[in-house]
């Protein structure tokens, strides 16, 4: 019982250090300047208390499951060390928050918990002593009591400290319940440029620290107006000039450089995202204007084209196709027959099929395909011997996405069977007997995007129905034999 | 020597086991499995994981690509010799101006060329450039006709190689190394994806007359793979292969008969030896067999239409780069997976009229220029560039001063080899179609913006037709080899 008030002293010591410390927060002393170095050890060193109380609990739980009796002195000293790495976290804490950086009702947040835990600790610890010292049941009820809530309280600290660092919405934002599909931009022409271009590069790279939890130079980046207000030392962004933003201008600096942002450690930002956001704010910083009323050049079209390409490949029919799983089995039965099949690449289940003898093409051999005609995404049959009425199946293929029929001797009525493939996006009928009648049966293939109809019985007096029914799609006629030999004259 | 037929065959025999076959038998007798690996490029077949596979009987047979292909196909237009990328596509204004002027000694510094030495000149690009198509690119007079095509075409301006000379560039560029021994890109291409038509050779070679390329038929060798993936020349004059026709009043089944029965002998000893070679010979035997009928069929571009004729410019017949970009177009319609068209003649140093930017250069670029573009509109129209890759280049650039040779005709104006800078262009699947990436310095001398080496043009082709160009590997003497050796950066900006 001697120590009880050593523990007390030990509970008291941060907040003397605290009183001592608020007369000398308004100058901008030396001191200020050693707090806060010392304070940006508290992300480091308050893993340590952590890891000590969660290791007690588990060391406890384990003690009852297997019913043996850990050394109390042990479990006294780890509660110790966990009371003392505690406190010195704490007064870490506590200089870190003087920077003002974070905002104040998450930190109060944090802090008031902490202290809290701080507080169940140290009865934990007495709870302990005595228990073991008086062998007091009661005493131990309260102990075991006491290291649940300890638990339960350092994981609501944690918690609040996790939103300070990384943000509010940090645990969620990826939790399925959240899934919001990204926005694709389609036409870069159409993109709106702050929206679309700037601030998804703001949200990878900046506003980890600029947000409305975490603060950093009083400058926050996820709201447009709130940007152009600017932070502690005035406007980042001077509309029309970018050499004169200081946004820009640490951005650029390179990162040895003390001020330069992201500080050291962090990803910075690439060329290709400076020059984007130079070309923004070159252009007035704008928040609402699209990209075609900046009227961009044809580099900046590229570099804006270019930072989008892999969410754009993203974006193409094929990707939304879904096709059903499928086994190595059910292509093995293909091994070494005339019909060649293959997943269009490693690891997926959708398939390209192609026949190894075209000649001999028929009913019988696109019938072997039934089992696997709902993973056929690509299909050739070009220069083969397939006949109108062997295509009658061909409407089961329902995931076709290009489909090859040039060089054969199909009519009109092979194209009635494939009107209802949604995802058709090729369609190859270079020198068949297709007329323009049986074009009307493609009205329904909205993704249809190409059709070759050279050497076909359909002529360019189609493309007036196309355009209104297919608006997307581009009918290839070929080269008309006429206009070469005019070319030459 | 008085042997029993028997006795005779045991010795024949043992003559067939060779020193390797010896200590490959040795090696799993003492050292064990770990030895045998040392001597692998000659023991199993190996899968593109590098995991050993039973031997398969058909090494063409197509496999599935490391990711989604965009291009199944290609068709590559190589230009021996190195055309002038500043007559051509990189129009340089402020080297107009110079023209004539020394050529300071701070841009030879550093420099090696292949022939220019002392005090050398600037020399004003010797054509005229206007701007086509909407995406605005700059062509030179001497292609008139590509002019129409450049909306279908991504050019790369910032090409750089590590070899000034001819055959080292030429290996480089197609092989990855500067010295033989390596596959070329059409071998690891047929050696990853095989080939789908089962009656053509999956890697076809189509050189226009002239002289072959400096660097020998070894640019379209198969190095250290099985040799089944190297390229099969045909001849664009005469018969397409020669001795592929039957011997007059030989009846062909008797030639299949006789086929059938060496590939069964032939099958035994692969069981016997498992030597990929032997596996490679039976695929030829058959494969030549079939290209009895394929090939002169495939060849023979009289029976296309009058206007086909006239939009290629093609002659039947003769040997000529139009007739070839036909026959390329033919062959990747009959599903020929690599398409490798040379054409020769680009080396202008200016010696005489025929190397000479006013001369022999002007031919050339007529020769290939209506051809290639009828090409181009001709797959496009067909659809078959929907799965087609088309690549045009050299091995290297050419130097923006003039290259004096003693004793030459001043009227020959030439340029010297610069591996620092050249132009390349790719068109067709996957590719971003009326692009232009990088840039060289005012007079075409260095790369200044987005530089493209070899290796990393190479993965951006194997990238196009599905290939990850760190996983294409064989395993031979002991360690995996790759067309890009070490290298190799992905283009991503030239993929549409």
């Amino acid at each position: 019982m001697k120590k009880v008030p050593l523990l007390i002293c030990f509970f008291l010591i941060p907040n003397l250090w605290l009183i001592a410390n608020n007369g000398n927060v308004s100058e901008e002393s030396r001191f200020e300047y050693i707090n806060l170095f010392i304070g940006r050890f508290h992300p480091l060193f308050v893993h340590l208390p952590i890891g000590l109380i969660v290791g007690i609990f588990f060391i406890e739980i384990y003690a009852h499951i297997k019913k043996i009796i850990i050394s109390p002195p042990l479990i006294g000293l780890l509660t110790l060390l966990t009371l003392v790495s505690s406190i010195i976290s704490i007064v870490m804490g506590y200089l870190l928050s003087t920077s003002g950086d974070y905002d104040l009702d998450s930190i109060n947040n944090h802090m008031y918990t902490a202290y809290f835990f701080l507080l169940l600790n140290t009865l934990l610890l007495i709870f302990h002593t005595i228990s073991f010292k008086k062998n007091l049941k009661i005493y131990r009820y309260l102990y075991i009591i006491t290291l649940f809530l300890c638990v339960l309280f350092i994981s609501i600290t944690g918690h609040y400290g996790g939103v300070l660092t990384h943000g509010s919405s940090y645990l969620s934002e990826h939790a399925p319940w959240n899934y919001k599909p990204k926005k694709i931009i389609t036409d870069i022409n159409k993109a709106i440029v702050f929206e679309d271009i700037v601030l998804p590069i703001f949200e990878k790279k900046c506003i980890s620290c600029h947000n409305a939890d975490k603060i950093k130079g009083g400058l926050r980046i996820d709201d447009y107006d709130l940007l152009l207000k600017g932070g502690e030392s005035g406007k980042v962004i001077i509309k029309g000039n970018p050499e004169k933003s200081e946004l820009y201008h640490l951005a650029t600096l390179p990162s040895s450089e003390k001020r330069a942002m992201p500080p050291d450690g962090k990803t910075p930002l690439t060329k290709e995202e400076l020059q984007i956001i130079y070309w923004w704010i070159k252009n007035g910083a704008e928040n609402q204007k699209i990209v075609q009323d900046l009227s961009p050049s044809r580099e900046v079209i590229d570099l804006l084209s270019n930072y989008y390409t892999p969410s754009s490949s993203g974006t193409s029919l094929i990707e939304q196709i879904k096709v059903p799983e499928l086994s190595e089995e059910a292509l093995n039965q293909y091994y070494n027959t005339s019909i060649l099949v293959l997943r269009i690449s490693k690891n997926e289940s959708k398939l390209d099929v192609q026949f190894k003898t075209p000649q001999s093409v028929n009913k019988a051999v696109i019938s072997k395909l039934e089992a696997i005609n709902k993973n056929i995404v690509y299909l050739h049959l070009s220069n083969s011997s397939v006949k109108d009425e062997d295509l009658k199946e061909i409407q089961k293929f329902e995931n076709l996405n290009q489909l090859y029929l040039q060089n054969t001797a199909i009519t009109n009525k092979s194209l009635s069977y494939i009107k209802e493939l949604k995802y058709l996006e090729i369609l190859n009928l270079y020198n068949t007997s297709i007329t323009n009648e049986g074009i009307n049966h493609l009205k329904d293939c909205k993704n249809l995007k190409k059709v070759f109809l050279w050497g076909s019985k359909a002529d360019s007096s189609i493309l007036a129905t196309v355009k209104t029914t297919n608006p997307q799609m581009v009918v290839y006629f070929g080269i008309d034999s006429n206009q070469v030999n005019q070319s030459k004259k | 020597m008085n042997l029993k037929i028997t006795d005779h065959l045991i010795q024949e025999q043992l003559k067939q086991i060779t020193r390797r076959h010896f200590l490959q038998n040795l090696s799993t007798g003492i050292g064990g499995i770990a030895a045998a690996s040392i001597l692998g490029g000659c023991s199993t077949f190996f899968d593109k994981k590098g995991n050993p596979t039973q031997i398969s009987n058909n090494p063409m047979e197509p496999s599935v690509s490391h990711f989604r292909a965009k291009a199944k196909k290609i068709i590559y237009m190589h230009m021996a010799g190195a055309p002038s990328q500043i007559e051509l596509f990189d129009y340089k204004p402020e080297l107009y101006k110079l023209n004539g002027k020394e050529c300071p000694p701070s841009l030879l510094e550093g420099k090696k060329f292949a022939f220019i030495n002392g005090k050398p000149n600037m020399l004003g690009p010797i054509a005229s450039f206007n701007q086509y198509g909407n995406s605005g690119a700059w062509v030179s007079n001497h292609l008139p006709n590509f002019s129409r095509a450049v909306d279908e075409v991504c050019f790369i301006k910032s090409m750089h190689t590590n070899e000034f000379n001819h055959a080292p560039a030429q290996l480089f560029m197609h092989t990855g190394s500067p010295r033989m021994g390596r596959p070329a890109i059409g071998a690891w291409v047929t050696y990853g994806l095989g080939s789908e038509n089962e009656n053509l050779p999956g890697f076809i070679v189509l050189a226009s007359g002239g002289k072959t390329p400096d660097a020998g038929k070894s640019i379209w060798g198969s190095g250290f793979l099985p040799s089944v993936y190297q390229g099969v020349q045909c001849r664009s004059e005469g018969d397409p292969v020669l001795y592929v026709s039957d011997p007059h009043n030989q009846d062909r089944t008797i030639k299949g008969d006789i086929i059938n029965t060496i590939n069964e002998i032939n099958k035994e000893h692969l069981a016997e030896y498992n030597d990929p070679e032997i596996n490679t010979r039976i695929a030829q035997y058959e494969m030549a067999y079939k290209m009895q009928i394929s090939v002169p069929e495939v060849m023979d571009i009289s029976k296309e239409p009058a206007y086909i004729h006239q939009m290629y410019g093609t002659q039947p017949g003769k040997s000529s780069f139009a007739n070839n970009c036909l026959l390329a177009r033919r062959l990747v319609e009959q599903g020929v997976r690599y398409v490798q068209l040379f054409h020769w003649g680009w080396d202008s140093h200016g010696a005489d009229d025929f190397t000479s930017l006013t001369g022999g250069f002007v031919e050339r670029c007529k020769e290939i220029d209506q051809a290639m573009t009828a090409l181009l509109e001709d797959l496009k129209q067909r659809g078959l560039l929907e799965e087609t890759l088309i690549v045009w280049g050299g091995e290297f650039g050419r130097t923006p001063i003039r290259e004096i040779r003693p004793g030459a005709n001043p009227k020959n104006i030439g340029r010297d080899h610069n591996p620092d800078a050249f132009t390349v262009w790719m068109a067709g699947a996957g590719v971003k179609a009326g692009y232009t990436h990088g840039e060289t310095d005012e007079i075409s001398f260095n790369v200044i913006k987005d530089k493209v080496h070899v290796h990393d043009f190479q993965a951006t082709i194997l990238h196009l037709l599905g290939m990850n160009h760190e996983q294409l590997t064989y395993f031979y003497q002991g360690r995996d080899f790759r067309l890009t050796d070490v290298h190799g950066q992905i283009v991503k900006q030239v993929l549409s």
